[in-house]
């Protein structure tokens, strides 16, 4: 006797159950790699981390090791006494204010320049390459490069062009190294731009030609159709790159380290040098090692609040009544201004 | 929402505990002996009877010197063949002491059993009992080795502050100076040996020629610290409280006149009329003055002998070999910053120093011994001692400066020992702990103090560096 249709559908979702198990199996298998290294040198470190933060740590000595609160913390806010705390806070002040500047810019410049370049001019292939090459210099050759342009005697290459003496490297925070920074921005521009270039343009590939057309067709003008064409278009690119770049900048620390002088090599303009400098450099700092991860977990927290407010400014918008208002009032006026149109055809 | 993040929260601390456990799993002993002597000692007659013995080095040497250490190491395991052999691991400066303290508190296999650092790592390897000492093991194998013989300026520290003896220094570097024969003949018979002669000679070049004499880079790490550091010695300052670690270079007033002078004595070289030197540049910058035969001298580390002469030669139309023995020549830092060159403390010379260590992984009667036949060796034998001194390292050891061997070497002769003209002159930061905090704070003072006019803000930043270092180090030492 032949399966009756209620067993044979239970064998058919069964069926689908067991493939749809493979594939998911499968695709575990695929990320299993990442998963593993990813739970092993980010996950397990930051619990680590998070654990010592609240103890008296020190690697080397089991002895010294003791649970102690939130004194870490404590002394992390302590900047009358401690002046390592004083660094620690200190250090925002640099990076926050560079990343107001470099973050509108290094989503400005790129963006523009795949305009341009999606616009095919001649010899466009040359210059997308020109742009995107300097991403596969590491950061070592950048600093060596404009180290060497910007050396702050007539040695340097700028200076020895232009006759000048000026110490381009030199110079502390918010006194007298106004000229360092834009160093170091110009070079991050050059270094960091093709990222975010070949995001974008990718997504202006995008875009299909007709929108265009209909906007040109509205009346719309070329500064209209970039900013009711392609930005709402490419929104989702703005918004991956807008979230990239503010992370790395928030975790600004290369550019610095790179391109400094003697006087100010060891100032510390980032969270990230602080808690590098202090973490890598001999046993003289490991009796603090707690208070060093509680600095790393109070950076982490202000980078997921500041990661979070950007998400929460650029995340897409149900429609409100407002809008569908304005909406309404949009088809009115297009119904308005074809109807006379659509007499005349006829 | 809510109880998932409490259950995320609950896994987590579940990984911790262990994790933390994990990770706390250091060597126990805080008895007053942690080092243990395992096995017996096979003697022919006097002689150790080695078969065979393996050593790790675990070294810091990882620049254009560290060919030179492994060709070394390599004769001495032609030397030993059969008996001892020993393997080089370079590791670099930033993860020397992590490495170093890491790997022998987890009874690491591959953990060093000779440790090559820097002087000045000794005091923190001692505190978390990475080191053990090297006399106990001279006694109970009744090793023969004069742990003494050595620069006193630097092998004052071998003891680390205790009863025993925990390294042999091996070697110093600072900075020197390499100067142009034929500027300088036209302008002295002799070879400046003070700061008055060397001004005098300076401001003769400079007003006959309206060039800069000197050349160096100021922007280096090497000079701020090694000329700032130099410089405080030669007016007979100290660089911190050997009791507390502490500094007082602005509360104590005879330190404070000490580090003014100091800082006067290097700024006044380059805001003297003529100007005796300039501010900014690195020694590889600064070099071109000096090939090009516009500065009479120049002043950077001695491990670019090499470069300086094959710039030399290039520029010059010469060899290297001319160079070398004809063109150029070497002199000390000695006196230089001297305000008073009357005093026992004006020719002194801050270096570093390169100190072997004995593991604390290391137990058995036979290794500890081999270990101490190869420091021997490397600290008494002359073409060691020479090969390591044209890789730039001077030899502090009596056992090898005195050899004919090594003194009659023409890189040897011409260049180290006019450089170092006195090894027991020579001194170290010591067995500071904290000795970054204290080259950071150090470096800032002569990079700040040199970019001044005069001398009106020296005291201001001498108060707030000896105020930053001593709140660092209350943080780090453990004090909150």
């Amino acid at each position: 006797m032949g399966k009756n249709f209620i067993e044979a559908d239970g064998d058919k979702i069964a069926e689908r159950k067991r493939a749809k198990r493979r594939e998911q199996g499968v695709a575990l298998a695929i990320l299993s790699p990442f998963v593993i290294v990813f739970v092993l040198f980010c996950v397990v470190p930051f619990i680590m981390g998070f654990a010592y933060s609240f103890m008296r740590y020190d690697p080397y000595n089991a002895e010294y090791t003791a649970f102690n609160g939130f004194k870490n913390y404590a002394n992390l806010f302590n900047t009358a006494d401690i002046n390592v705390s004083k660094e620690f806070w200190e250090s925002f002040g640099p990076m926050l204010l560079f990343d107001i500047v470099a973050v509108p810019v290094m989503m400005i410049i790129p963006f523009a320049l795949a305009y341009f370049i999606n616009m095919r001019p001649p010899f466009y292939k040359f210059f997308r390459a020109c742009i995107y090459l300097p991403c596969v210099v590491s950061i070592s050759i950048m600093g060596i490069m404009f180290g060497e342009m910007f050396a702050g005697d007539e040695t340097g290459l700028i200076n020895s062009w232009f006759g000048t003496n000026i110490d381009w490297l030199g110079g502390k925070p918010f006194e007298n190294d106004i000229l360092r920074w834009i160093i170091i921005l110009i070079a991050t521009i050059w270094w960091q731009t093709g990222t975010n270039f070949v995001i974008f343009s990718g997504a202006l590939r995008d875009i299909p030609k007709s929108l265009y057309e209909a906007c040109e067709m509205d009346g719309g003008g070329r500064w209209q159709s970039i900013i009711r064409v392609t930005v709402p278009n490419v929104r989702p690119a703005i918004n991956i790159t807008l979230f990239n770049t503010l992370i790395g900048f928030l975790s600004l620390y290369g550019q610095p380290y790179v391109l400094n002088t003697v006087e100010n090599q060891n100032i510390y303009v980032s969270p990230m040098m602080f808690i590098q400098s202090y973490l890598s450099n001999g046993l003289a700092y490991a009796k603090q090692t707690g208070y060093l991860c509680a600095s790393a977990i109070v950076f982490g927290v202000i980078i997921m609040l500041l990661s979070f407010i950007e998400r929460r400014v650029m995340e897409e918008r149900h429609p409100t009544a407002k809008h569908v208002a304005a909406y309404k009032r949009y088809c009115d006026f297009r119904t308005q201004r074809l109807e006379p149109l659509k007499g005349e055809s006829k | 929402m809510k109880k998932k993040f409490i259950s995320i929260l609950c896994a987590a601390l579940a990984l911790t505990i262990p994790l933390t456990a994990t990770a706390c799993n250091g060597n126990g002993n805080g008895g007053d002996e942690w080092w243990s002597t395992t096995g017996e000692l096979e003697k022919n007659g006097d002689e150790i009877v080695f078969n065979d013995v393996g050593l790790r080095l675990a070294s810091i040497v990882a620049g254009d010197d560290k060919e030179a250490l492994n060709q070394i190491v390599a004769q001495f395991n032609a030397e030993y063949s059969g008996k001892i052999r020993v393997s080089v691991t370079t590791v670099g400066y930033e993860s020397f002491e992590d490495y170093v303290a890491r790997s022998v508190k987890q009874g690491d296999k591959s953990a060093p059993d000779i440790v090559m650092g820097h002087q000045s790592s000794v005091k923190a390897f001692l505190d978390y009992k990475v080191i053990q000492p090297i006399d106990v093991v001279m006694e109970q194998t009744g090793f023969n080795y004069d742990l003494n013989a050595f620069s006193t300026g630097i092998n004052q520290y071998a003891n680390a502050g205790t009863d025993h003896h925990f390294g042999v220094t091996v070697d110093a570097a600072s900075m020197v100076v390499f100067y142009n024969k034929e500027l300088l003949g036209r302008y002295s018979q002799t070879v400046p040996s003070t700061r008055e002669e060397l001004i005098t000679v300076c401001e003769a070049y400079a007003n006959d020629t309206g060039n800069v004499p000197i050349a160096w880079g100021t922007g280096s790490d090497f000079f701020t610290e090694f000329i700032m550091n130099t410089a405080v010695l030669q007016n007979g300052g100290t660089l911190y409280n050997k009791d507390n670690m502490r500094v007082d270079w602005y509360d104590n007033t005879a330190q404070r006149d000490v580090y003014k002078k100091a800082l006067e004595s290097v700024r006044s070289f380059v805001t003297n009329t003529p100007k005796l030197a300039e501010v900014g540049g690195d020694d590889s910058s600064r070099l071109g003055d000096f090939r090009s035969n516009k500065a009479m001298f120049y002043v950077t580390v001695p491990w670019l002998l090499d470069a300086v002469c094959q710039g030399y030669a290039a520029e010059n139309n010469c060899t290297e070999e001319e160079a070398r023995t004809e063109k150029l020549g070497a002199t000390s830092i000695a006196g230089w910053f001297a305000m008073d060159s009357s005093k026992d403390y004006a020719k002194k010379i801050y270096c570093d120093a390169h100190m072997f260590n004995l593991s604390n992984k290391v137990t058995d009667i036979t290794q500890k011994a081999a270990c101490l036949e190869f420091m021997k060796w490397f600290t008494t034998n002359a073409d060691a001692g020479t090969q390591w001194a044209r890789a730039g390292h001077v030899s502090i050891s009596n056992a090898i400066n005195t050899q004919d061997a090594y003194k009659n070497d023409a890189v040897v002769a011409d260049y180290i020992n006019k450089w170092y003209p006195d090894i027991d002159d020579l001194n170290t930061v010591g067995v500071n702990p904290y000795y970054q905090e204290l080259a950071k704070n150090l470096r800032a003072i002569m990079s700040e103090g040199l970019l001044k006019k005069d001398n009106s803000g020296d005291e201001e930043l001498l108060r707030t560096k000896q105020n930053e270092y001593n709140s660092n180090i209350a943080l780090w030492g453990g004090d909150f």
